[in-house]
């Protein structure tokens, strides 16, 4: 079999998600865990394979929107990007409670919003 | 890599009118426009020029900026037409592309320039660049969290530097008002009222850590260089802007644990490489023009390309030494926020009129040596640039 295209790394990423499981590309030789920009591995030319994260991270940085640029994205919203604790790190959204979002260095855990969308919540 | 020194001159210089309001003319019509007056404020004539670059918006189609930008302008038997699509970068690598092309003898005098007209009637300019920015290349994944703009990608890299090195709010406002006071000694500049701390703080969030003034001052219009060889500016119409220096730097630092592209960017090779060229380093600025979309950009450019260490570039602006009077002058045009936003244009502008010693009130006290800094994508490209009013450095 060739290697995964593009696309096809992508709709199983978004695949995954649908199913409740976010996952991150990896060499499908012996490299591990690449950036999500990567569509081959960048150390060994090899392709890509999805692999489930545990959804286990930290928030690396994080921002607050205050303009609405979306009529369907109610301002304020945090956007978190988040570093797995396999390594690649992605934006994702953030879940608020107690009127309080995930802080720059928390520990946070993924879970579905509507629409399988990946979201991460304080771990406590 | 090795040059003639002076890599070349920047002889001739031409700007539109820049303007908040709808524009009459297409960018292609503002890209002629500033050529043309590059032209004559070089005291050349159409026919001598045989280069031309080219630098849009990298939100614009090619075709809002095409080469028969040649054709409009009236520039015939060419021997180099491009375009160059490197970002905010792009100002500073056309000079350097125009720069080896003259040594190389492959032209005499290149125009470059660059037209943009991001405030529209419906639109203003922080719209028109609030496109979401793709980190991870898979589509639709940021619109899908609503991570919009560059705005939204800089915040991130800002709530990091924050996070690392304790920079603060403050540390924000203190760029921006060293900017503001800059700006206010200049024509050129857009915003001349004096920034308080007041104003600062109560003008709306944008993309927090980010407030309105944090953000760059989106215009209509065109600025364009000439180019030519370091020999032949000498005795021209205005006082000859010599290249000493010119560097670029990409790191492509990954988005991966260990990794901090926020906080560690290509500038710093960019400026090394630019220092090494003209063979001086950072104590011999005089002053500095860094591209500076957001404050945290120009405060990062300042870390990577030396002036203060890594992690200290708060106090070091709060401290008072980019601003007037301060020990090294940072835009001293007022930069994208005070001054006006025209890309990688809006620096090489701010550069050429202090080594012309045109600066007016704002004219900085040691010009002979100055550092111009361009970057784009998420901190990702970055180009530099060493210019002087003298041929020789030392």
């Amino acid at each position: 079999m060739g290697n995964k295209t593009s696309r096809e790394l992508e709709e199983a990423f978004y695949q995954s998600l649908n199913e409740g499981v976010v996952s991150y590309f990896s060499c499908t030789d012996l490299c591990g865990p690449v950036d999500y920009t990567a569509r081959l591995c960048p150390k060994c030319g090899s392709g890509l394979e999805l692999k489930a994260a545990s959804g286990r991270g930290h928030v690396h940085s994080a921002v607050t929107y205050h303009t609405q640029y979306n009529e369907n994205m109610k301002t304020p919203y945090t956007v978190l990007m988040v570093e797995l604790e396999e390594g690649p790190r992605l934006i994702a959204s953030a879940i608020s409670e107690n009127n309080s979002v995930p802080e720059v260095g928390s520990e946070v855990m993924a879970t579905m919003k509507a629409d399988s969308v990946l979201a991460f919540k304080t771990v406590r | 890599m090795s040059y003639k020194r002076p890599v070349a001159a920047i002889c001739g210089m031409g700007k539109t009118d820049l303007s908040r309001k709808p524009s009459k003319h297409s960018v292609r019509e503002l890209a002629v426009q500033a050529c043309l007056r590059a032209v004559e404020d070089a005291g050349l004539k159409k026919d001598d020029i045989d280069g031309l670059m080219l630098n849009r918006s990298p939100l614009e189609p090619s075709e809002t900026l095409p080469m028969h930008v040649q054709r409009d302008a009236g520039f015939k038997d060419l021997s180099l037409l491009t375009s160059v699509e490197a970002e905010g970068s792009s100002a500073i690598q056309m000079i350097q592309y125009a720069s080896l092309a003259i040594q190389a003898g492959m032209a005499k005098n290149v125009l470059c320039v660059f037209a943009d007209c991001p405030v529209g009637a419906t639109q203003g300019g922080g719209a028109t660049f609030a496109m979401s920015m793709e980190l991870t290349g898979i589509p639709g994944w940021e619109a899908q969290h609503g991570f919009y703009g560059a705005t939204g990608a800089y915040a991130l890299a800002a709530a990091r530097h924050m996070h690392l090195y304790g920079t603060t709010h403050d540390h924000l406002y203190a760029y921006a008002r060293s900017s503001r006071e800059w700006a206010q000694l200049s024509s050129d500049a857009f915003l001349r009222k004096e920034l308080t701390r007041d104003d600062y703080f109560s003008a709306r969030w944008i993309a927090e850590p980010f407030r309105m003034f944090d953000c760059a001052f989106p215009v209509n219009g065109a600025i364009a260089v000439v180019v030519t060889a370091a020999d032949a500016a000498k005795d021209m119409k205005q006082p000859p802007v010599y290249v000493h220096g010119l560097g670029q730097g990409h790191a492509a630092v990954p988005n991966f644990a260990g990794f901090e592209p926020e906080v560690n960017s290509g500038a710093e090779i960019a400026a090394k490489t630019a220092f090494k060229t003209a063979g001086v380093s950072v104590p011999d600025l005089g002053f500095c023009e860094v591209y500076d979309a957001f404050s945290f950009s120009g405060m990062l450019a300042m870390e990577d390309i030396g002036l203060c260490k890594k992690g200290e570039v708060g106090p070091f602006v709060a401290e008072g030494h980019t601003a007037p009077g301060g020990s090294i002058p940072v835009n001293t045009g007022g930069g994208h926020l005070s001054g006006f936003y025209m890309q990688g244009m809006t620096p090489v502008h701010e550069a050429i009129t202090q080594v012309r010693g045109f600066g007016g009130d704002r004219q900085v006290a040691k010009n002979d040596i100055g550092l111009v800094t361009g970057s784009g994508g998420r901190m990702e490209f970055h180009a530099a640039m060493i210019v002087s009013p003298h041929a020789k450095l030392n």
